[in-house]
């Protein structure tokens, strides 16, 4: 698989650790931008071919309106997703 | 012959304050809920419904729509306790949440929103059609959303903070919130589903339910509660069953969950509560999930099934239809035959059709049986072909999609759960690395055990430790996609909505509804039940109304003649049918009353002279 195609992470995983986690929300530095910006069109891509061949008008304008309207997409998956399980409680 | 179906759903949804250093489920529930339009709908009424246990105080839900005078003040009064006055300053600022604090509202769409184990909570109105459930149940999605919107802009969050709420039935490691349905049963339906002909519901109840997720399932990326692994199953709630029948329904979840509360009439109807489906995004799912049962249960209350499909361990077969993508694997009956969930759904689908074929007036049940039917040939051509209408089609397609982007596939993604899973303590140091580095970290970070098997593991599947960072940054992305597809984040302007929004918005996701349909009910209860009434007095008469549940509405006017107790007991009666439309300027509560009654009893008269009845 091509660097290109990689979904990276930069930073220490901080599963179970949550104190740690929330500041990397929304700071982060240029390395792990680019890695951010290779996810965010990795998922614009994703959504853009399920949608029937309806694309965004400019995937460079969609991954920047993402990531100003919605920090949580700036964050790793394996963040995103701990820090939903942590945070659950049980139902019924 | 067969009562009305009556259904609803209520949907537990996954709540979390992004971006926050602890993330107070009750806390952002409370924000949710108390950010619904109190004084823009003249909400007032608050109390958590209680109604009499079947033969327990059974006058009190008698009748259809019963007006009791002056005789409820004392219940009145002595529920004051546990809710502030209605209409008053401290209804609407008690704190959601938090110990003594209003958590439940009645809305005027006849719904109720509350918070329930930490989780925001929906349950719709009863509705009479497959279709009208699946409107109140999307209704129900645009109140929280627009409650989650309203909260994030209040104030109350941190710099950066936002709530996020999934509409989905997992936390992915190992936590459950529900999705449940409700139908109304004749009361004689019922004691026998679950007592005197419990045999009934071995034989063609539980085979239904389990393999129900061929239509319903909401799939899911992972495998939970100590369940065998794998990496896609078609449902959210599968790994959580553990028993077949008892009243629990946060521990040991039975597939036949015995809780009796009618909230109706008990000598003339109870409630069968279902708590084996998933929540789901698509409207098409959840017509089937609840179209498909309405179908059942009609048959078995007309005692019209006449098969016997008893599974011979309806738990394990359960597993077996949830993990089966192939959907060929067989379920062993008890009489010792074997047949596939498919055969099953088949059989099921058969009597419906020669079920409807010989009544009429049951339009909405036909669509359901096509929409069946439809749904069954295509999986069993290509379920691919179902890859824009279910849920767990559309999801496994979006994952499929996104393992083919990475040059990966289920096989290898599945070898590789096992290891990810165990080494989840391991940081991103050796990230980049030669694989020795890995595995010496392995081997000097985790109990000697758990490394070996994992060297044993790795050594027989023909793992690649050089590839265990892009298949860990696989394992959580799927699981991402999954959770994302729930977001029930619609977007708006430059902002992108959750996944199943996005895909719907472009056109990848059928709609069965049109957005006026599920939009009426946001605000409007559904027509066809008492739900009409019940809104309507919650719409007009807010003020004046002390409590307020599914089956009752006690007033407290400022006289004796308008306190009082509107007992909403038969579920089918007070509808705009039966009623007409009601005054857009309300009247006093007495004249409403008057009305009710001669409206009811001139509609009876007319559906007798009309030879309807």
């Amino acid at each position: 698989m091509s660097d290109q195609r990689r979904i990276r992470k930069e930073k220490p995983s901080s599963l179970g650790r949550r104190e740690e986690q929330a500041p990397t929300n929304l700071a982060r530095g240029a390395e792990e931008a680019e890695a951010v910006d290779r996810h965010l069109k990795a998922m614009a891509d994703l959504v853009r071919r399920m949608s029937l061949g309806q694309t965004p008008s400019s995937d460079e304008a969609r991954i920047i309106e993402l990531s100003d309207n919605r920090p949580e997409l700036r964050q790793t998956s394996e963040e995103y997703v701990t820090e939903f399980s942590d945070s659950q409680t049980m139902g019924q | 012959m067969s009562i009305p179906k009556l259904a609803g759903i209520e949907t537990e949804y996954g709540i979390l304050i992004r971006g926050a250093t602890t993330s107070d489920p009750f806390f952002a529930s409370g924000l949710v809920l108390r950010s619904y339009p109190l004084a823009a709908s003249r909400l007032q009424a608050i109390e958590t419904p209680q109604t009499p246990l079947p033969g327990e105080n059974a006058d009190a839900t008698a009748g259809l729509v019963q007006w009791t005078n002056s005789a409820a003040a004392g219940d009145i009064a002595g529920q004051e306790q546990t809710a502030p006055p209605a209409g008053s300053e401290a209804a609407d600022l008690a704190g959601a949440g938090s110990p003594g604090g209003f958590e439940s509202l009645m809305l005027p769409n006849g719904a109720r929103f509350y918070i329930d184990h930490g989780h925001p909570e929906y349950s719709t109105a009863e509705a009479a059609t497959p279709r009208g459930v699946v409107a109140a149940d999307k209704a129900g999605e645009i109140i929280v959303e627009r409650c989650r919107r309203a909260a994030n802009a209040g104030g109350r969050l941190g710099q950066g903070c936002r709530i996020a709420i999934y509409k989905n039935n997992s936390d992915q490691q190992g936590v459950s919130y529900g999705c449940h349905e409700n139908y109304l049963l004749a009361a004689d339906t019922f004691e026998g589903l679950l007592n005197r002909k419990f045999h009934r519901t071995l034989m063609a109840l539980v085979p239904f339910l389990v393999t129900r997720p061929l239509l319903c399932g909401a799939g899911k990326a992972c495998a939970e509660n100590h369940r065998p692994s794998t990496v896609f199953q078609l449902t959210q709630r599968a790994d959580f069953f553990e028993t077949l029948i008892g009243p629990q329904t946060t521990f040991r979840r039975p597939l036949i969950n015995t809780r009796d509360e009618p909230h109706a009439d008990p000598r003339r109807f109870r409630r069968l509560h279902v708590i084996v489906g998933d929540a789901n995004m698509a409207e098409y799912s959840t017509f089937l999930k609840v179209g498909t049962t309405q179908l059942v249960l009609m048959m078995l209350e007309d005692n019209y099934v006449d098969v016997n499909l008893m599974l011979e361990d309806p738990l394990a077969a359960l597993q077996t239809v949830s993990r089966d993508l192939t959907f060929r694997e067989k379920l062993p009956l008890a009489c010792g035959r074997e047949v596939t969930a498919m055969e099953i759904q088949q059989e099921f689908l058969r009597l419906a059709q020669k079920y409807l074929a010989e009544r009429s007036g049951m339009e909405a049940l036909e669509e359901v049986a096509r929409v069946w039917e439809d749904a069954l040939k295509k999986l069993e051509a290509d379920w691919r072909l179902l890859g824009g209408r279910l849920d767990w089609a559309i999801k496994r397609r979006l994952l499929e999609h996104y393992l083919e982007d990475q040059g990966c596939d289920w096989e290898t993604a599945s070898r590789w759960a096992f290891p990810v899973k165990s080494t989840l303590k391991l940081d991103r140091r050796t990230e980049g690395k030669e694989a020795a580095a890995l595995i010496e970290a392995i081997r000097t970070e985790l109990p000697e055990e758990v490394a070996e098997s994992l060297a044993d593991y790795a050594r027989r599947e023909g793992l690649d430790w050089a590839d265990y960072w892009r298949q860990r940054d696989i394992y959580f992305t799927l699981r991402r996609l999954d959770l994302e597809y729930h977001d029930i984040d619609r977007g708006s302007g430059s902002t992108p909505g959750g996944l199943f929004a996005q895909l719907q918005q472009a056109g990848a996701v059928e709609r069965l509804l049109a957005d006026a349909a599920i939009d009426a009910l946001v605000d409007a209860p559904p027509p066809d039940t008492r739900a009409y009434l019940r809104g309507y007095c919650i719409a007009h008469y807010g003020q004046k109304i002390q409590h307020v549940d599914w089956a009752e509405i006690q007033f407290r006017g400022s006289n004796s003649a308008e306190s009082g107790r509107l007992v909403l007991g038969d579920p089918t009666a007070g509808t705009a049918g039966e009623l007409g439309p009601l005054p857009t300027d309300p009247p006093e509560l007495p004249a409403l009353v008057r009305s009710v009654e001669c409206r009811r009893r001139a509609s009876a008269g007319e559906r007798v002279d009309g030879g309807v009845r």
